[in-house]
């Protein structure tokens, strides 16, 4: 019986070392940042993000909807007076809409470089400052050097960093510890819309995980899409 | 000695703008119930404009066509918005200008100072006394367009009060007159509150002299320490401050090179060893550096002005910024010398240590300063925003963009209905993009752009504005939703009836 509890015990602690290896900066449950969306956060280890994570979001289209979910988890990564940094190149970030979704303005740093050096050069200086707690930016190419770059200073930071790429770029590999793709679905709702969004992969966890999620464009509601529920309700909505 | 300057915000602007000297002049503010007249010139007081008055009132007061009588063309009144700091500079840098009559000069003890209080004890000899020193001062200022009353009196508040209500341009008060000279004048003289004048009033109290028959003892229980200290001051049993303006000595430092320098290895140094005499100098004062500036001597290069988000001393942050600007100017020729200027002082944070460990919020504000500061400093001003709903319905005047280093303005921010906001795009194009439409349905709804079918169609939401900017915008929006998935911020512009993308909901 020793024997058994020791080897048990053994075996318990060999696991741990296994899984700090795979993921090495490891938090604790209660220090991962929330993404705002349950739904997705099942998908990931720890249900959550680490601090000093970068994110990729990858979508087939522009006006998918895809910085909608990522804006569901900006409140959570701006807590002890931390501020969202959003390096607009181009100019057309809407700071009314992201005040609509709930982030007050006095948190946003509107960053507008204006060559890419520049950019990239903000957007590590961003990762490396432990007052933002977000940095977002939308870039169609990045080399391995700068994603490298970028994941030791939010390391360092200790932010979160929300990169906003093609779907082409899942061909390529990445530095991101978490990679979504959201691909906009057929369904048309009164409401809003539905995306499907694929964990394509992720530090320290199987990839390949999905869920259909139903975006309210008025309330801001993102709910779980469940095909079961949907046909019941058509069933009965019908009389049957 | 009290130099008034009468309607100093009017006659500040008309010295400075002397076009408007024929027009009348209405400064206004916001008061609590909208917007107030501030201040006027004579010329509006002779259309009945008062202080106080609602700025629609006085506007409604204008008089829009010649009278038949007259047949004089009116002049065109203009309206301004009052600059209380800007009017306490002015005023500051008058002092700064009368130092010349006298070596302690500062500015009365008010949140709107119209009056300058000079220490003139033993200067009168220099104007051939005090009666020539005041005629002196007058002419002097006149030429700057600027019209003053002037009293000297033995006191700030003797003087304040002649100077304000005595009828004399130029007053002087003898030592052992002051108490008969202030008799005559009105109790609001004595510079009190309005309730405590109201007081005063209905005791038919209008006088200094009439107050000054009272005992003396009584007036703290029946109207308030107020009035018993400023009359105390006014003669002579209590004593006044008077916080003389000083003229700060910029600081400058340069490097004089022997032989023109191209090195940046050199320039570079060159400016570390500037840096930390600046910094010294600043130490001795117990400042910050707010602002500074870079000149190359001998070249054309471009100076560089380094701007702080907070006053700072930190000898390795400010070198870091500095760099990163050195690193981008484009020296064409060699540089004869370098020179540092400090543009602007501040008091530095102060940090109270903690035994154990430092305040969280406190250190990402710190952290956030450097960083703002370095990204200025790589980006440029411009670069480096803060943003503000502005209550404007059209999408592209509804947010306004402020450099992150100038200071928040303190207006209150626009009250808005997040669910109406959550209805704008994340993405607003900086210009409306043309948009073909291919078909549209019986109801007139786009059900085909550029060649993809459009699933859902939501709207229209209707905004007519910008009458006032000269065209009038009228467009109804609609959220197009394309069968490849985008949605589209979409409007069709009701005066040409085409269409146009203006937003992406990302």
């Amino acid at each position: 019986m020793v024997g058994d509890e020791h080897r048990a015990e053994t075996l318990r602690a060999l696991r741990q070392l296994c899984g700090k290896v795979a993921r090495p900066h490891e938090a604790e449950a209660e220090h991962r940042l929330s993404l705002g969306i349950p739904a997705l956060e099942v998908l990931l280890p720890g249900r959550g993000l680490e601090r000093g994570s970068l994110v990729e979001w990858l979508s087939p289209v522009e006006g998918s909807g895809v910085a909608t979910l990522a804006m569901q988890g900006a409140l959570a990564a701006l807590d002890q007076h931390r501020v969202w940094a959003v390096v607009d190149a181009t100019g057309e970030f809407h700071p009314p809409a992201a005040r609509g979704w709930g982030v007050p303005l006095e948190s946003l740093l509107l960053l507008r470089p204006t060559s890419v050096a520049d950019a990239v050069w903000t957007v590590e200086q961003c990762l490396r400052c432990p007052a933002i707690g977000l940095t977002w930016f939308r870039t169609e190419h990045l080399s391995d050097q700068v994603a490298r770059r970028w994941k030791l200073a939010a390391e360092i930071g200790g932010g979160i960093g929300v990169l906003f790429r093609p779907e082409a770029a899942a061909r390529h590999a990445s530095w991101a510890d978490v990679r979504w793709r959201v691909q906009p679905r057929g369904a048309v709702r009164p409401t809003g819309r539905v995306v499907r969004v694929e964990l394509v992969s992720c530090r320290g966890a199987f990839a390949g995980g999905s869920v259909e999620l139903d975006v309210n464009d008025a309330t801001g509601d993102v709910r779980l899409v469940s095909a079961v529920a949907g046909a019941t309700t058509a069933v009965r909505a019908a009389g049957a | 000695m009290c130099v008034w300057c009468p309607l100093w915000p009017v006659q500040r602007r008309l010295s400075e703008q002397p076009e408007l000297s024929s027009r009348p002049l209405i400064l206004f503010a916001e008061g609590r119930r909208g917007l107030i007249v501030t201040a006027c010139s004579p010329e509006a007081l002779r259309l009945d404009i008062r202080v106080g008055m609602p700025l629609g009132e006085a506007r409604s007061l204008l008089p829009t066509t010649a009278s038949r009588r007259s047949r004089q063309p009116i002049p065109k009144p203009d309206f301004q918005r009052a600059d209380p700091v800007a009017d306490r500079t002015r005023l500051q840098a008058l002092a700064i200008h009368c130092q010349r009559y006298s070596p302690l000069v500062g500015l009365e003890d008010d949140p709107a100072p119209e009056s300058l209080w000079l220490d003139i004890s033993g200067s009168e000899l220099l104007f051939g006394g005090e009666q020539g020193l005041a005629e002196a001062l007058i002419t002097d200022l006149a030429q700057q367009g600027i019209q003053v009353r002037i009293a000297i009196a033995d006191t700030w508040g003797a003087a304040w009060a002649v100077s304000h209500y005595a009828d004399p341009v130029v007053s002087l008060v003898l030592s052992d007159e002051q108490t008969n000279a202030l008799a005559p004048l009105p109790v609001v003289a004595l510079r009190v509150s309005d309730a405590v004048i109201e007081c005063l009033r209905g005791l038919d109290v209008t006088t200094i002299g009439r107050l000054m028959s009272l005992p003396r003892a009584s007036l703290p229980s029946r109207f308030g320490k107020e009035l018993g200290r400023r009359l105390d001051q006014a003669t002579g049993l209590a004593p006044e401050l008077l916080t003389a303006e000083r003229l700060i000595e910029p600081i400058v430092v340069d490097w004089l090179f022997e032989d023109p320098v191209t090195d940046r290895q050199t320039l570079d140094h060159v400016c570390e060893v500037l840096l930390e005499r600046l910094l010294v100098t600043l130490e001795a004062r117990r400042a910050g550096l707010r602002e500074l500036t870079c000149r190359w001597l001998g070249t054309a290069a471009e100076p560089i002005s380094l701007r702080l988000l907070r006053p700072t001393t930190e000898r390795q942050h400010l070198l870091d910024l500095l760099r990163l600007q050195c690193e981008r100017v484009v020296f064409t020729a060699g540089v004869k010398g370098v020179r540092m200027e400090v543009v602007e002082l501040g008091l530095p944070p102060i940090r109270q240590a903690t035994l154990f460990e430092d305040d969280v919020g406190e250190k990402h504000q710190r952290a956030l300063a450097e960083l703002v500061d370095r990204l200025s400093s790589r980006l440029g001003r411009d670069a480096v925003l803060r943003a503000s709903l502005q209550p404007d319905p059209l999408p592209e005047f509804s947010c306004a963009t402020l450099p992150w280093l100038e200071q928040r303005s303190s207006a209150v921010e626009t009250v808005t209905i997040p669910s109406r906001l959550r209805c704008r795009p994340l993405r607003l194009l900086r210009l409306p993009q043309p948009l073909t439409i291919d078909r549209f349905s019986p109801d007139g709804w786009p059900t085909q752009v550029d060649r993809t079918p459009v699933v859902r169609v939501s709207g229209p939401e209707r905004i007519e504005s910008g009458w006032w900017r000269g065209v009038d915008a009228k467009r109804d929006y609609y959220r197009l939703t394309l069968a490849t998935g985008a949605a589209l911020w979409a409007f069709c512009d009701l005066k040409s009836g085409r269409w146009f993308l203006h937003g992406l909901f990302d």
